[in-house]
Formats: structure tokens, C-alpha cells, sequence
């Protein structure tokens, strides 16, 4: 068989491609589909997939091959919401709405695998992220600059002598000398 | 004292920390497919949320900024400063500024996404600052409705965007990997693990002052936690890894490079007129110079007032009034001279 697309080479690279339910078949010399691809033969990077047949194009969605049959072309799908059609969305690379995630669903899943890996979003109740109370008692901590512990450790040493606790006193006032040869330094 | 001048975890190598949530109105279509009368519409929305946000919090009053009334120089600067990207600039209608008390949160209106939620830290703080951006979000999602789905999270006008919206970046000053050539390598491979590494003002800029951007690129399927574990552990690898070229560096030939780093001072010290281009090469090379703990280099404060402060939109707004290209030279020079003299 010959490469559909330069029609002189050998096809050794034989795809199968289903878009909004239209099963689409190339048949490609490797040079060829190593030029549709940008170059990428074999690539392992999520951007550059081999067997997602698609050409470079402006954005991530690129373009579909010439299609063997002009017959099979799918209908043209526009946003119901927004109007963006789908070659608006092969060009620009961005969706319309939040409606047009529904309506381009078929064209997304493909992106996501290659550019994100994954296709499903992980919810995370937001009472189980102990990271954001870590942070915020982190934030307090740093707030808590060796000055303003120094001076706070100033009052209790006050206090402490002035209730006569001098052993309370020598240990304040020891950490307060350590704080400060901290900041020194 | 302003976020960037204090010295954050890590800043021997880290310079900063950012992190964005993309955020969408549900009942309107994104920026790009609005009008202008739309789109003022969408900036009067977070407009009000936000206020009603920040005097609830009974904190000072908040500043919001429409982009498309400022000027060339005030837009420029802002962009100098990290807080707005060059892309914004180009088209400025109906975009807003909301910044919040402190100036190291924010909120851009309209740009690709109707809200993109920013905070940013000193040092490697990649949850500290999480944290804030992610009670920014929740607070202004109490009062509009944002665009999301079960399946895929938070909808965003880009696909690379979707899930959790976040993008979570740091800045890093790297001219030990830079000089052992290593950089592209590393970009490489950082692309196949899911990672960017840009230059200093985001996507399609230069490395200039020797800073690269490293940041996620997944955001769906992920969850932010894992998203800030991972970036977070990179970083640090990355920081090991700088350190141990910069000893290279130095250890290879301890006067060569005392000397390049003595006559790169020497130049900021005492010239007359400076390119922005030469001001950074020649910073990184005092700052490189600091970080190796070398005698009478600049502090941390003064260095970093000058990252941000030499640009020509900064520069002009400090001067208030346009210069032209010879004067923001002799301007830049000037402002150098006075910031690393000696205090006697």
C-alpha cells in the first residue's frame, strides 16, 4: 500500500483514529507521519504523541488529516452556548464556556491525555487539606520575628521579678541572651 | 517592608515563590469571546466581591487597578515587577488589577481566565503562599459562582489550565548551571516530567539576570497538594544542584572568578551609563558573589531593589516623567552608584 499522503513510499505506519463516533484509517510512509508530527517519531514527551493523529498546528488541538473520504467528515460541531465552532477551537486552543467542555468532550479527552496525563479531576474535600492549617500556624510562626520573642520574654522577665521569681528570671533572661546572640550572628 | 526584598527559605537560590488559581464565572462565556461591554460587566462582578472581600476582613482600603487607563510607563512597570505579564499589555480592555493589602496578593481581571488568583512569597514558600492564593479563592467563590464540573474540576479557557487551575512557580538564580551549560539539558527533561522552565519574566522570556522559572504544567488529575509536594522537592533538587555547580565554579579557579565578580562591582560602582541587559549580567555576577559568601558584597535587600527597580518602566516612574533611552541609562547608572555605596 502507499503512503496516502506523498503517494510514493510504502505505507508502514498504519492509524486508526475515532472522532464524534466517525472511524477515520491513515496510512503512512514514516517520513511522512514524522513530518505530521513535527518531527516527534517515537517520541515519548505527552506533547508529541505518535498515534494521535493530528497535524502542527496553532494550538494544541492541531488539525485532523486530509481524510481519505470526504464522505466521512463529521458534521460540523458548534458550541450551543457560546457559538465557538470547532475550528475556532483548533485555532485558538481555548474553549469558549464552560459549556463548550461538554460539547467538545470527544476533541478534550485526547488533549488531556497528552498534555496533562490524566483525564479526571482528584476532589479534595476541603476540610482534609492539613497543609493549608500547616501553613497558616507556619505564617504565625514567622510573624513571630526573635525581636518581638525578645520582647515578649522582656515582659514575662518583668513580671517575674516583679513577683520575686528569681529563678524563673535567670532562665528568661538567659534565653533572651541567646536569642539575641542569634540575631547578631 | 515589601515582599521582595526580604529574604525568604532557600534564598541563597531561591528568589521567590508564585502561586496562581485560574477561576471562571459560570454564567459567562470566557474573556476572549466577550465584548467590551461584557467584559466590563465581568470586572464589575469581582470588582464588588472583592471589596466586599477586603472590608469584611476590616483591613486597609483595596487598591484596584483598570489597566486599560494607565499609562505605557505604569503598565511597563508593573510587568517589571512580576505582577502583570507582558501578554496582558497588549490588550488591556477591561482588564483590572485587585491588589490586596501588601501587595504580594492579587487578583488579575479578564485575562485569559475572568479571575487568575496570585500570591506570592520570598525564598522557597511554595505552601505558605498556596495557602493565601487558595483563602483568596475560597472567599471570592462565597460571593460569585464559579465554573466547574465533577469531572473535571475548575473549567478554564485553556485546556492546560483545567482541574485545579494552579499554577505554581519559583523563581531561582542559577548561574552555575547556566555557565556548566546544562540549562537546555535540564529544560529537556523537566518538560517530560511535566515541568516548565522559563526565563525570568514567564513564557517566551529570556533568562536574563541568570533567573529561570520552574513551574507545573499538570493541573488536572492532580491534587494541589501533590502539585506543591512535587514542585517543592524539584526545587529543592534543582537549589543541590545549582550549589554544588556554583563550588565547581569557584573551586576551579578561586582568583578568576573573585576577580570577574570584583570588576562586575567595580563597573555597577562607579559607570555612567548602563543598559538594563548589562545592569543584570553584571548583578547576578555580585549577587553570585554574595552567595558564595565573598567579602563586601551587597546585601540581599540592595540587590533585589535593583533587580526590580532598573527596569525602564520602574525607572521612569521613579524619575515621573518619560526618559528617553540615553537618560534611563544614565538614570539606571545613577540609581546603581547610590545603592551599592559604601555607607560611611
Amino acid at each position: 500500500m502507499l503512503c496516502q499522503q506523498c503517494k510514493q513510499r510504502d505505507a508502514t505506519i498504519h492509524m486508526t483514529q475515532v472522532v464524534n463516533h466517525v472511524k477515520e484509517e491513515y496510512h503512512l510512509c514514516r517520513a511522512c507521519a514524522s513530518a505530521l508530527q513535527g518531527g516527534e517519531m517515537g517520541s515519548k514527551s505527552p506533547w508529541g504523541d505518535l498515534f494521535e493523529p493530528v497535524l502542527p498546528g496553532p494550538s494544541l488541538f492541531g488539525y485532523p488529516l486530509s481524510r481519505p473520504d470526504r464522505r466521512a467528515a463529521p458534521k460540523r460541531v458548534v458550541c450551543p452556548q457560546c457559538g465557538e465552532s470547532e475550528r475556532e477551537l483548533r485555532d485558538t486552543g481555548l474553549l469558549g464556556c464552560s459549556q463548550c467542555y461538554e460539547t467538545f468532550f470527544d476533541l478534550l479527552i485526547p488533549v488531556f491525555r497528552r498534555a496533562q496525563g490524566h483525564t479526571q479531576h482528584i476532589q479534595v474535600p476541603d476540610d482534609s487539606a492539613p497543609w493549608i492549617a500547616i501553613t497558616e500556624s507556619a505564617s504565625k510562626e514567622e510573624e513571630n520575628e526573635p525581636t518581638s520573642k525578645i520582647e515578649q520574654l522582656r515582659s514575662e522577665l518583668r513580671t517575674a521579678v516583679e513577683r520575686e521569681d528569681y529563678r524563673e528570671a535567670a532562665r528568661l533572661r538567659d534565653a533572651i541572651h541567646e536569642l539575641e546572640k542569634e540575631t547578631s550572628t | 517592608m515589601t515582599w521582595y526584598l526580604k529574604e525568604g527559605p532557600e534564598s541563597d537560590v531561591v528568589i521567590s515563590s508564585r502561586v496562581r488559581l485560574a477561576r471562571n464565572l459560570n454564567d459567562v462565556s470566557f474573556p476572549w469571546r466577550l465584548s467590551p461591554v461584557e467584559l466590563e460587566n465581568v470586572r464589575d462582578r469581582v470588582t464588588n466581591a472583592f471589596r466586599d472581600v477586603v472590608c469584611n476582613a476590616g483591613s486597609e482600603r483595596p487598591v484596584v487597578v483598570e489597566l486599560d487607563t494607565l499609562g505605557e510607563i505604569e503598565s511597563c512597570a508593573l510587568a517589571e515587577k512580576r505582577i502583570i505579564s507582558r501578554a496582558m499589555l497588549k490588550d488591556t480592555r477591561g482588564k483590572s488589577l485587585l491588589l490586596y493589602p501588601g501587595e504580594s496578593d492579587g487578583i488579575l481581571v479578564n485575562e485569559e481566565d475572568h479571575l487568575r488568583l496570585y500570591s506570592v512569597g520570598a525564598g522557597l514558600c511554595l505552601f505558605k503562599t498556596a495557602g493565601c492564593v487558595i483563602k483568596c479563592a475560597a472567599d471570592m467563590e462565597k460571593r460569585l459562582s464559579f465554573a466547574k464540573s465533577d469531572r473535571l474540576g475548575y473549567l478554564t479557557a485553556c485546556p492546560t489550565n483545567t482541574g485545579t487551575g494552579m499554577r505554581a512557580s519559583a523563581m531561582l538564580h542559577v548561574p552555575g548551571l547556566i555557565r556548566a551549560g546544562v540549562i537546555k539539558r535540564l529544560a529537556e527533561r523537566l518538560t517530560k516530567a511535566g515541568y516548565a522552565l522559563r526565563g525570568a519574566e514567564g513564557e517566551g522570556s529570556e533568562a536574563y539576570g541568570d533567573m529561570i522559572q520552574l513551574s507545573n504544567q499538570v493541573t488536572l488529575g492532580v491534587s494541589e497538594e501533590q502539585i506543591l509536594t512535587d514542585l517543592d522537592r524539584l526545587v529543592r533538587d534543582v537549589a543541590e544542584e545549582e550549589r554544588k555547580a556554583r563550588r565547581a565554579l569557584y573551586e576551579n579557579d578561586p582568583p578568576a572568578l573573585e576577580d570577574e565578580i570584583g570588576r562586575a562591582k567595580g563597573k555597577l560602582l562607579f559607570s555612567r551609563l548602563m543598559t538594563t541587559e548589562e545592569a543584570m549580567r553584571l548583578l547576578s555576577l555580585v549577587r553570585l558573589g554574595r552567595e558564595l559568601e565573598l567579602p563586601e558584597m551587597p546585601s540581599f535587600s540592595t540587590l533585589q531593589e535593583l533587580f526590580i527597580g532598573i527596569g525602564e518602566g520602574v525607572l521612569q516612574q521613579a524619575a515621573g516623567k518619560p526618559l528617553d533611552p540615553r537618560s534611563r541609562d544614565e538614570e539606571r547608572a545613577r540609581r546603581i552608584r547610590e545603592a551599592l555605596r559604601p555607607s560611611t
